[in-house]
């Protein structure tokens, strides 16, 4: 049964897109005070990266850089805070396009760093374009507006949103960029579960999916490099082992390692790490941050600051869970999973439960296009979940 | 609904987070002391704090010998290729080509080949890289169907940095430049390079043009410096470089070496980590025939002939090893273990460790199996390789019979090593000498040349049999389709060792050249600071520091006491195997990430005693025996990350211990006075009886002691060897004279005022009156006593004991030294000091400043003429001129002292001693108015040139000339002579003995009234002598 159509008053352009009459007392604060509070931590420790390059004279971190960038993106929060929900559900097509012409164009005109095309360079704006980051929340929209007319009842019916699904997987994972693909997968089959798939089917799909990654290790399908890293994953699992190829593949993980067992119990305060005092650490202002956070801030602090993007991402969940239209609560509930995606993804790759892939910690990591896909998806959901916008959608009905 | 499912996602989120909490639960808490202990590791630093070895010090406390910082030229590629004009258009246009270009022709062609690099555009690169033809002034690449197999993007990327590179722009105007070649990449490179600085392209064009020609200028400025600086050092570094017309040519040439020695190294990098085996191993014909080896050549830019050049190098410099290094080392090695039981088990062991591998070694020893050689097991790293191919024909037999030798439990006896060493076929009666031979080498004294020579022929026999085996495998089974006669029967390395290959390329190029090669030790002020203030104009040469031992030189340019002092040199390899198991554990404790207090005292005191591997030790002379004093202690410094650097906190610190100095008893001015006479002596005045071709390549040595035996001057000549006429013998052999005895050295006449005064005293009925008829003999071939003849052809007449010493009669002597027992001779040679060390090693037994003492003076019973002989101090009597110098001091003041070297070690003296002689004060009385008769009496033999008024001072002498052969010489006078060593001993100032002289003529035809008082009176006449008496006698 189709939603029906709002008898109200046409609106004026920028009104039909964007509500300013938000009702700021449904807003979930909680939520917003969690990820500055987040945010803000995630500064203190880019800026001990910062200092600590500085004081030794590495070209590295620039903290000015990584506040311009936060302040270029802060303003999505409010673009994604004040987006009408219906807007978005109409345009979430638009918006998928877009995100899948970027990954395109990336293909066409994108720079090539470490064997890799996934930047597009943007001068003006102070930081290069990574699409796929916005991609993640493209398939997000589109695969609620997908999903907000199916409930999956039937195989046929999941064609469409395995279809939407794959094709940004695929266009990310032929850049390559095999890490962040996968990162989508989990935030798909999370959104379809929610949106009422069988869990026999999910089970069944779990298990194909789990059997053509065994199938792509076994049979070489994937990249050399990429099978070294799952090599490497295994074989260094332990301590010993991971010591003894040190100076080999397992380089990043073993400094990931090291970084993050040195902690202890309370950390060895900030800015005062072996990952930032030696700086070996690859990529430690991004995918790495975590590691340093472990190191700096101890096992109390990570175990926290994991407690805390825990909740965020409960509390995201949760806030789904209270939105009757069925589009804004799967999008909610997919930005949920994207934060929680990302968070197990990141910190399981430090910790050594996954292979090493190129992940950043939203809130946290540098990087220009995160941040702003980071911030339009945390808008998005606070928004989406403030404006509650009347809705006789059967789900309406459910509970 | 929403809820229901909600609730379960956030459950199974939960369960995730407890998962990641546990885990880090593990790595934080569980396995924190293995993560904090590399963590540790990775921040901390450590540095061998160097300490300072003791200087050597004259009386006056004069520098001698001392420690200073230096400094080195060294050549480092990398950078030289990637920041001066010539190795960036060298390296673009090699990497364009894809061929290895040389700096030579580069040179030749620098500017025109720079404008032509600049005149690309980056859509001509891109093409280049998509594999479209090259075609651009002076540079053409054809076109290629396969741009990814012969790496064309990664050239482009290449030929983009050194372009780039050439323009030498900022940081902000490479950024532009790269924006700009995105946007108009039909631009030339020169044309962005001037959009992106906001200049002109000319004048961007004339930029470059100045500096190619600066660049230019200061090569050539840096060649003539290097030219001129080796000239004056003599050094032979560049000394294999083809003629060459220029010095630049010569410097372009030496950089064309360190460029192809960059990429030796790096191919054979390549090749050990695709073969598993060093490239050394095989033959390099075999490996050209049967190897595939054109996967280097792409990645290195290499035709065939460039290959097989690279292979040679690396087999000569291995065959060359076996040939030498590795036996010296293996017998330097057996040498530390010689005395155990098992010494023939770890001869074995190390013959057969180029041949196989420890863990095979292991695996074969414990099944009881065929040992493997390396190679063969490696050889799988060829495509299709079957190790059973190689089984039927490896050089089993001498391995094989290793193993058993080998086995713990075989009874080992040495046949078993001869076997192993002459092989399966060799006669028993063979077998049974060479194990004798073994048997005994290592018996008595371990004899290291015969371990050494044999192990080479050992090694050397079964590297060939290796060689057979590997060139019977690899050509017999080849791959190849059957059929295909004329397909290249070449081995392919496997694709996955390929793979490795090309990961590792890139990292091996930057390793190999960014490693230091030198170029000139000890560069001139002029040219370390040239390169120093003006590093970006000499891109890859550095000026590194280092230490040296120098030396204070005499106005000859030659060291100060050159072979008495002696020199330094870096550890043997003895010292390195002694010191290696300490470096290990000192290695291992430094590693160590959470050390306990006693594992820093540990690492402490280990520090304290390691040598450094670069660390001088005394070599020889006054630096190798009181080397324990002058060697200091090294510290260690650790940091933990660049933090404590920069705060200079640390966190282990010991300080070196520096050396202690030696003040020596040596004086500067006497000892190069001393030198200087040897050098230049000016012989007698009058020139028929002077041995002028003694003079022109003088051979002897000159002591000036204190009467308490502090040596004030101990100089010997030649300096340096000489002999490059081809008429080297060991006259021309650089000795320490004072101290060797380096052929047959008999005193002569100077022996006689001990025979006289041991006479007197302690031979009963020696009468000095009693007088000697020194007549012509028998035979009528001259005067003498019985069989000894005299100096004087018609004999000296009646002759006392005073007048014979003065005059020298040897027939007097001959008559007294008939009276002698032998027990006389060896009292006498005790009482002086004869046949004992003189007292300047005076710490014992060390290495270093060697002396002969002749301890088996008189040892034997003499007999027949010989007591007649030893009177004179003749055949049976030998001596040094420092025992010489000791004994005439004690002569003159009735004191035997110790001679000593050495005044203080640091701030502890070293007192000198003496002791009273035994014989009664008349008897040396009368011996010391004698000496002085001899040189201030007319007669006295020593007279003519050492009297009172020749010297300013009244000298006691006695003069000396032993025969040391019985061929006779024509001299310049016409006369025939024999040769002769001559001596001259004397104290002054006579009545107040203070100095003793003594000086030693070696091998001249003149006796000793024309050759050493002549030298005598040189020295004591020379303004450093007069004016250290004069001081000496004002105090």
């Amino acid at each position: 049964m189709k939603p029906l159509a709002p008898p109200f008053e046409r609106r004026g352009a920028f009104a039909s897109v964007f509500s300013l009459r938000l009702s700021w007392w449904r807003l979930d604060w909680h939520v917003l005070a969690l990820a500055l509070a987040l945010l803000a931590f995630g500064l203190f420790v880019v800026r001990a990266i910062a200092l600590s390059d500085a004081e030794f004279g590495r070209e590295g971190v620039d903290f000015s850089s990584h506040l311009k960038k936060v302040a270029l993106a802060a303003p999505m929060l409010v673009v994604g805070l004040t987006l009408r929900p219906r807007w978005l559900r109409r345009n979430a097509w638009v918006l998928y396009a877009g995100s899948i012409a970027l990954l395109v164009l990336v293909a066409l005109i994108g720079d090539v760093r470490n064997n890799a095309r996934r930047w597009i360079e943007l001068p003006l704006i102070g930081f290069d374009l990574q699409p796929s980051e916005l991609a993640k929340l493209g398939l997000i929209v589109a695969l609620a507006r997908v999903l907000y007319t199916s409930r999956l009842e039937r195989w046929s019916d999941w064609r469409a949103p395995i279809a939407v699904t794959l094709l940004p997987m695929a266009l990310v994972a032929l850049q390559p960029d095999l890490g962040t693909a996968m990162s989508m997968a989990p935030v798909c089959v999370g959104m379809l579960y929610l949106a009422g798939a069988a869990p026999s089917r999910m089970l069944q799909i779990a298990f194909a999916l789990a059997l053509v990654a065994v199938l792509a290790y076994q049979f070489e399908w994937i990249h050399d490099y990429q099978l070294q890293r799952v090599d490497t994953w295994l074989e260094s699992f332990g301590a010993p082992a991971l010591i003894e190829g040190r100076n080999g593949p397992a380089f990043h993980t073993y400094h990931a390692r090291v970084a993050i067992g040195n902690g202890g119990w309370w950390g060895r305060g900030l800015g005062n790490g072996v990952a930032n005092e030696a700086g070996r650490l690859p990529e430690r202002d991004c995918d790495s941050i975590f590691a340093v956070i472990a190191e700096e801030a101890g096992f109390t602090g990570a175990s926290g600051v994991l407690l805390l993007y825990l909740l965020l991402v409960v509390l995201l969940l949760a806030s789904a869970g209270q939105i009757r239209e069925r589009f804004s609560r799967l999008v909610v509930a997919g930005i949920g999973l994207h934060f929680g995606a990302h968070l197990f993804v990141n910190v399981g790759v430090n910790l050594g439960l996954m292979p090493m892939t190129g992940l950043p910690l939203p809130l946290f990591s540098t990087g220009g296009s995160s941040m702003l896909a980071t911030f339009a998806a945390l808008g998005l959901a606070l928004g989406l979940a403030a404006q509650r916008e009347a809705t006789l959608d059967e789900d309406a009905f459910r509970d | 609904m929403a809820a229901r499912r909600i609730a379960p996602l956030i459950a199974l989120v939960a369960l995730g987070a407890v998962a990641l909490v546990l885990r880090l639960y593990q790595l934080q808490i569980h396995e924190h002391s293995t993560w904090s202990a590399e963590a540790a590791g990775l921040v901390r630093s450590g540095a061998i704090r160097p300490y300072t070895r003791g200087a050597i010090l004259d009386r006056a406390g004069r520098v001698l010998r001392s420690d200073r910082t230096s400094f080195r030229l060294e050549f480092v590629y990398r950078e030289f290729r990637r920041r001066h004009p010539l190795g960036i258009v060298a390296h673009a246009r090699a990497a364009l080509r894809g061929v290895a270009g040389s700096l030579e022709e580069a040179w030749g062609q620098l500017e025109p080949w720079a404008e032509a690099l600049l005149a690309l555009s980056p859509e001509q690169l891109d093409a280049f890289a998509r594999g479209a033809p090259l075609e651009a002034p002076a540079l053409r690449v054809p076109a290629c169907d396969t741009p990814e197999l012969e790496a064309r993007p990664s050239r482009r990327a290449d030929a983009r940095f050194y372009l780039t590179a050439l323009l030498e722009l900022s940081r902000e105007e490479r950024r532009e430049l790269t924006r700009l070649a995105r946007e108009r990449p039909e631009l030339s490179w020169l044309e962005l390079g001037a959009a992106a600085r906001k200049v002109t392209p000319e004048r961007v064009r004339t930029e470059l043009f100045e500096r190619l020609r600066v660049a230019r200028t200061d090569l050539e400025a840096l060649a003539l410096l290097l030219a001129s600086e080796r000239a004056a050092n003599e050094t032979s570094a560049a000394a294999e470089a083809p003629a060459a017309d220029s010095a630049t040519e010569r410097l372009v040439w030496e950089l064309d070496q360190h460029r192809e020695r960059v990429d030796d190294s790096s191919a054979s990098a390549l090749f050990r980590e695709a073969a598993g085996f060093g490239v050394h191993r095989i033959e390099p014909q075999i490996l050209l025939e049967h190897v595939d080896l054109s996967w280097v050549c792409a990645r290195l830019g290499w035709d065939l002939a460039r290959a097989a050049q690279w292979l040679e190098r690396e087999r000569e410099d291995y065959r060359r090893l076996l040939a030498s290094g590795l036996p010296e080392r293996l017998a330097a090695q057996v040498e530390l273990d010689a005395r155990r039981p098992d010494a023939p088990l770890l001869l074995v062991e190390r013959w057969l460790a180029p041949f196989a591998s420890v863990d095979d070694l292991a695996d074969a020893l414990a099944a009881r199996e065929p040992l493997q050689v390396v190679v063969r097991d490696e050889l799988s790293a060829f495509v299709e390789f079957d190790e059973r191919d190689f089984e039927a024909s490896a050089p089993r037999v001498a391995f094989e019979e290793a193993l058993g030798a080998l086995a713990p439990d075989a009874a080992f006896d040495w046949s078993v090593v001869a076997r192993l060493e002459l092989g399966p076929n060799a006669h028993s009666e063979e077998l049974a000498a060479a194990a004798r031979e073994w048997s005994e080498a290592f018996d008595g004294r371990f004899e290291r040349e015969f371990v050494r020579a044999r192990s080479a022929g050992v090694l050397a026999r079964w590297e060939q049999e290796l060689q057979s085996a590997v060139l019977a495998v690899l050509s017999a089974s080849a791959p190849g389709a059957p059929g295909e006669v004329s397909a290249p029967r070449r081995w392919p390395v496997r694709a996955e060792r390929l793979e490795k290959v090309d990961e590792l390329a890139r990292f091996v190029l930057k390793d190999q050249g960014n490693r230091p090669r030198a170029v000139l030790t000890r560069p001139s002020y002029a040219l370390t600071h040239l390169l120093t203030r003006h590093r970006d104009r000499f891109a890859g040469f550095v000026v590194a520091d280092t230490h040296e031992r120098t030396a204070r030189l005499g106005r000859d340019g030659e060291p100060i006491a050159r072979a008495l002092i002696g020199a330094v040199g870096a550890p043997t390899y003895q010292e390195e195997l002694a010191a290696r198991e300490l470096r290990d554990e000192f290695r291992s404790l430094a590693r160590k990430g959470v050390r306990a207090q006693e594992d820093a005292q540990e690492l402490a005191w280990l520090a304290h005693t390691l040598t450094r591997p670069d660390e001088l030790r005394g070599r020889g002379g006054i630096e190798g025996y009181f080397d324990r004093e002058l060697s200091g202690r090294n510290g260690y410094r650790e940091t933990r990350g660049l933090q404590d650097l920069i705060d200079g906190s640390f966190e282990l610190d010991v300080p070196p211990v520096d050396g202690l100095d030696l003040t020596l008893t040596l004086d500067l001015d006497l000892q190069e006075a001393a030198a200087e006479c040897l050098a230049a002596p000016e012989g007698p005045p009058d020139p028929p009886s002077a041995d002028y071709a003694w003079l022109a390549r003088p051979t002897g040595a000159i002591v000036l002691m204190r009467v308490d035996g502090s040596v004030l001057a101990a100089a010997s000549h030649p300096t340096r060897p000489r002999g490059e006429d081809g008429r080297a013998s060991v006259a021309d052999e650089p000795w320490e004279r004072t101290l060797r005895k380096p052929g047959f050295q008999p005193p002569g006449s100077s022996f006689k005022p001990f025979v006289a005064a041991w006479a007197l005293d302690q031979l009963a009925g020696t009468d000095p009156r009693r007088l000697l008829e020194c007549a012509m003999l028998p035979d009528g071939r001259g005067a003498g006593y019985v069989d000894v003849r005299c100096n004087v052809r018609h004999g000296h007449g009646a002759v006392d004991l005073r007048d014979a010493l003065k005059r020298s009669c040897n027939s007097y002597f001959a008559m007294l030294g008939e009276r002698f027992e032998t027990d006389d001779w060896r009292a006498l040679a005790a009482e002086f000091g004869f046949g004992e060390p003189s007292g300047v090693r005076a710490l014992g037994r060390r290495p270093g400043l060697s002396e002969d003492s002749v301890p088996r003076l008189f040892e034997r019973e003499l007999v027949g003429r010989e007591p007649r002989l030893a009177g004179n101090g003749l055949a049976v009597v030998e001596l040094t001129p420092m025992q010489l110098a000791r004994a005439t001091a004690g002569l003159a003041t009735g004191w035997l002292p110790q001679a000593r070297l050495v005044e203080r070690i640091g701030a502890n003296v070293l007192e000198p001693s003496a002791r009273e002689l035994s014989l009664s004060p008349a008897a040396l009385d009368f011996v010391r108015e004698a000496m002085e008769a001899c040189a201030n009496e007319a007669g006295g033999s020593a007279h003519e040139a050492l009297s009172e008024a020749e010297l300013g001072w009244r000298l006691a002498a006695k003069t000396g000339s032993a025969d040391i052969s019985t061929e006779r010489v024509e001299t310049a006078d016409g006369q025939s002579r024999v040769r002769k060593h001559t001596w001259l001993i004397g104290y002054f100032p006579a009545h107040e003995p203070r100095y003793v002289v003594v000086v030693f003529c070696h091998d001249t035809l003149q006796t000793a009234s024309h050759s050493s008082i002549w030298l005598a009176r040189q020295f004591l006449r020379t303004k450093a002598v007069r004016e250290f008496v004069a001081s000496e006698a004002q105090r």
